[in-house]
């Protein structure tokens, strides 16, 4: 919805203040920190390699009006068991990580369509719902990968099953294809490096975005966000485009924690998903996009800010009051508090608007 | 029309599955373990050389294996190549060099002897 | 015939199904080795436990503002209470009023502003209450680590600085409430008489609130936001008091919850406190709009029946530890299927 009308200065101030308290945030930290500009140039680089693809992820359900997608995790999980089995077969290099992605994809289509068709069953509520199914399929992977596997799921490769005989280690060394992506076409300037292959990746996938939008299939999607009733009006087969969007952002969250996980080098296998869809989502919201909108601009700006903060606090905390833990601490009420307050600010106004709506309505001044 | 679709659908995951089978071979790790050690080849005993340099793949920096040696390689895919340089007293004697293809297997044992004696079993399955 | 269809019909399909599930886990429980009667108890004793916190999500329910997400808000206070009044050395039960009694003004903060906010943004409640539990354990966090306590039992051992994770409540006030009037049944079993009797208090207090005109505001509200308003109710008034209420509730219910539990657990404890609460009424048969006791005493004793006779009757089958997969599957399938239940749109 648009908000027309006022365009003042404190407007424009509410829908960037999330962007604008974290600069204001990073100001202060950043020298705290004591941290050199080389090495947080180096780290943001990385991280933007490492994250972005996730955050991307995040972007068709939001055009597709299902809010936020707290179920990536769904296809983080999808993704993990692409990497446990090239891992198990021994496949390395870029082909290993390829493999791992094409793996995925049917994992992740099932798993999309399973949260598609359970969002649909909860209109008004996908956010919440979203958030319990990725509990929910989380139990069951588990259930796979630490009892099935290795038992009913014959694992080859013996370093990757506990001493009990069966279910996979917590940690699983992905030194076949760690950083197989990053160092593809390794450029220097001056000493920083930059992971081109990934970047490279990354803008195709955003140039998908961008013509994605344009197909009758984007348009469709961004109708039904608008107003589901009048996209049943004209025609357009509401839940099945839900549904597909769905599926869409679960196997793009898939690649996208393979690519994280390359980057890392390392899985594991019962935390690594865990923080994947509250730190995107995190970083989506605080490079300004909101529930229902969300561009391309936000998601990298959202990145470099959101992990601005997460590197410097810990040691701006540790500089300023004499404990790690209490920097640890702030960074997780930091992320928390910034979609409990993006989320705040986006039903305030969209509830400012329904009551302006209804103002009208009754003809009162 | 919805024939049409189901086939190029088909099309598309027979595509895929080609890919990754081609992605399984080309991708697939597999561990060399190296021997220089003596063996009997057509009945006779050759013995293990005092040095062996070896390049796998147009490597840079050598395995290098002592007499009576194991070492470790590791190579990715089908098609491989391999150079060796035996060393007596620090200058090189001979060199020897091949391609070579390997299996889907995760380890192999190269005798070097067997190798240069252009013996079949040169390269085994472990 | 049409009896049973009406039966299946009131109590839900989906619970029937549970409490068929529930009494085939006792009947096989025998076969595989668990003690029935140890069964019983664990799930009498954890019923007692977790119930009033079940009951926190009612007032919240009923005023329309979804299932409180957000108890962490609440556990927070009575967390607060709870280590006050052992830095202040309370012991016994006269320590466990005194934390309920310290909780109290700690809850009517929290659920004036936490009411407040939601107040702002109507219809998104649920998930919002979610970032802000999280947020505010987060918060509290930090503070556990900077606020001046000096009980050396509470306090990390070398640099005397900051709250243990862990703290146990042994040599205070541990099952203070459990053992008020409590008697022995059989060898096994002690019946922790102090605690039912306290959840049966709150279970009146609850009722008899309900039933003043604020309660049967409060219920209006709920139902039908307009007609309230046009009856010159304060909508939003009404809804700040089910939050508070609601929050109050929470607070107690830790604290019950941890004199039978024998520890008080900060930092990320209270973390996910509030999916089993949301799991156990949903499975009584509530919905996002409406909750009665009768769903909390079902919903709790069907929840916390499953959390502990699933695992222990299925380890004992299989010889595995599945317990804690099990609980997390169990527990947010049974919110799944709560929350994808068709709801009657309200204008």
């Amino acid at each position: 919805m648009k908000i027309t009308g006022e365009f003042s200065f404190k407007h424009m101030l509410i829908s960037y203040a999330v962007p604008l308290m974290f600069i204001a945030l990073s100001i202060f930290t950043i020298p705290l920190s004591g941290f050199s500009p080389e090495y947080l140039i180096q780290e943001m680089i990385i991280r933007l390699a490492r994250n972005s693809f996730l955050v991307l992820a995040l972007l068709i359900p939001i055009i597709a009006g299902m809010g936020l997608n707290f179920g990536m995790v769904l296809g983080a999980m999808a993704g993990q068991i692409g990497l446990i089995l090239i891992t198990d077969w021994n496949i390395v290099g870029i082909p290993g990580m390829a493999l791992a992605m094409i793996l995925s994809i049917p994992l992740s289509i099932f798993l999309g369509w399973i949260a598609g068709h359970i969002l649909n069953r909860a209109k008004g509520r996908e956010m919440v719902t979203s958030y319990i199914l990725g509990f929910f399929i989380n139990g069951i992977y588990q259930f796979i990968v630490l009892y099935m596997m290795g038992k009913a799921i014959p694992i080859g490769n013996p370093a990757l099953v506990l001493s009990r005989g069966y279910g996979i280690r917590n940690a699983i060394n992905l030194e076949g294809i760690r950083q197989s992506l990053d160092n593809l076409i390794p450029i220097y300037i001056g000493k920083v490096q930059i992971p081109v292959a990934t970047f490279i990746l990354i803008s195709a996938f955003c140039f998908f975005i961008i013509w994605f939008r344009k197909t009758k299939l984007g348009q469709d999607m961004r109708a039904v966000g608008q107003d589901m009733e009048v996209a049943e009006a004209a025609g357009i087969p509401v839940n099945k485009t839900r549904i597909i969007s769905m599926i869409i952002s679960t196997v793009l969250a898939g690649f996208g924690q393979i690519i994280f996980l390359q980057n890392i080098g390392t899985l594991n296998t019962y935390n690594s998903h865990d923080q994947t869809g509250m730190y995107s989502i995190a970083a989506l919201l605080i490079g300004g996009a909101t529930v229902s909108h969300a561009t391309i601009p936000n998601i990298f700006l959202g990145v470099v800010l959101f992990h601005l903060m997460f590197v410097t606090s810990p040691m701006a905390g540790k500089n300023l009051i004499g404990s790690a833990m209490l920097g640890e601490y702030f960074r997780l009420f930091i992320s928390y508090g910034i979609i409990a307050i993006s989320l705040v600010l986006y039903a305030w106004r969209r509830h400012k608007e329904k009551e302006r709506a209804r103002m009208d309505l009754r003809g009162n001044t | 029309m919805k024939r049409k679709r189901l086939i190029v659908q088909l099309l598309l995951i027979l595509a895929l599955v080609g890919v990754s089978v081609a992605l399984f071979v080309i991708g697939k790790g597999h561990q060399l373990l190296i021997d220089n050690k003596r063996a009997t080849i057509d009945g006779k005993r050759v013995e293990a050389y005092e040095w062996v340099n070896v390049y796998l793949d147009g490597a840079k920096k050598p395995i290098e294996l002592e007499e009576d040696d194991r070492q470790m390689g590791k190579v990715s895919g089908p098609w491989h190549s391999i150079r060796i340089e035996i060393l007596e007293n620090e200058k090189v004697v001979k060199t020897y060099e091949r391609r070579f293809t390997v299996g889907l297997a995760n380890s192999f044992l190269l005798s070097i002897q067997k190798m240069v004696a252009e013996k079949e079993d040169w390269l085994t399955t472990r | 015939m049409s009896w049973i269809q009406s039966f299946v019909k009131q109590a839900g399909l989906p619970r029937i199904i549970i409490g068929l599930f529930l009494l085939s886990l006792f009947v096989a429980a025998p076969f595989v080795g668990v003690s029935v009667t140890t069964s019983i108890n664990d799930v009498l004793v954890r019923f007692g436990m977790n119930a009033v916190m079940v009951l926190a999500m009612v007032p919240m329910v009923q005023s329309g503002c979804g299932l409180n997400f957000g108890l962490p808000l609440g556990i927070i206070a009575g967390l607060l209470g709870a280590t006050l009044s052992l830095e202040l050395g309370m012991v016994g039960l006269w320590g466990f009023i005194v934390a309920l009694g310290l909780s109290i003004p700690f809850s009517l903060v929290f659920g004036y502003f936490y009411g407040q906010l939601l107040n702002r943004v109507k219809g998104d409640e649920m998930v919002i209450a979610t970032y802000v539990g999280f947020s505010s354990v987060a918060f509290m966090n930090i503070l556990w680590l900077v606020l001046p306590y000096r009980n050396p039992t509470m306090v990390w051992g070398f640099s005397g600085e900051g709250l243990r994770t862990t703290i146990s409540v042994e040599g205070y006030w541990l099952t203070a409430l459990n053992d008020f009037l409590s008697f022995p049944l059989g060898t096994h079993i002690k019946v922790p008489t102090g605690m039912f009797l306290f959840f049966a208090f709150m279970c009146f207090l609850i009722w008899a609130f309900f039933h003043t005109k604020t309660g049967t505001a409060m219920t209006a509200v709920g139902s039908n936001p307009e007609f309230a308003r046009a009856s010159g109710v304060n909508v939003d008034r009404s809804r700040t008091q089910s939050v508070i209420l609601s929050t109050v509730l929470g607070g107690i219910g830790i604290l019950v919850y941890e004199q039978s539990f024998g520890f008080i657990q900060l930092y990320n404890g209270p973390f996910y406190m509030a999916f089993p609460a949301v799991a156990s009424i949903l499975l009584g048969g509530a919905s996002v709009h409406k909750a009665t006791l009768f769903n909390v005493i079902v919903g709790t004793i069907l929840f916390q029946g499953i959390v502990t006779m699933t695992p222990s009757v299925i380890n004992s089958m299989i010889q595995t530890d599945m317990s804690e997969v099990i609980r997390i599957i169990a527990t947010n399938g049974m919110i799944l299927y709560a929350l994808t239940r068709k709801s009657v749109v309200r204008s």
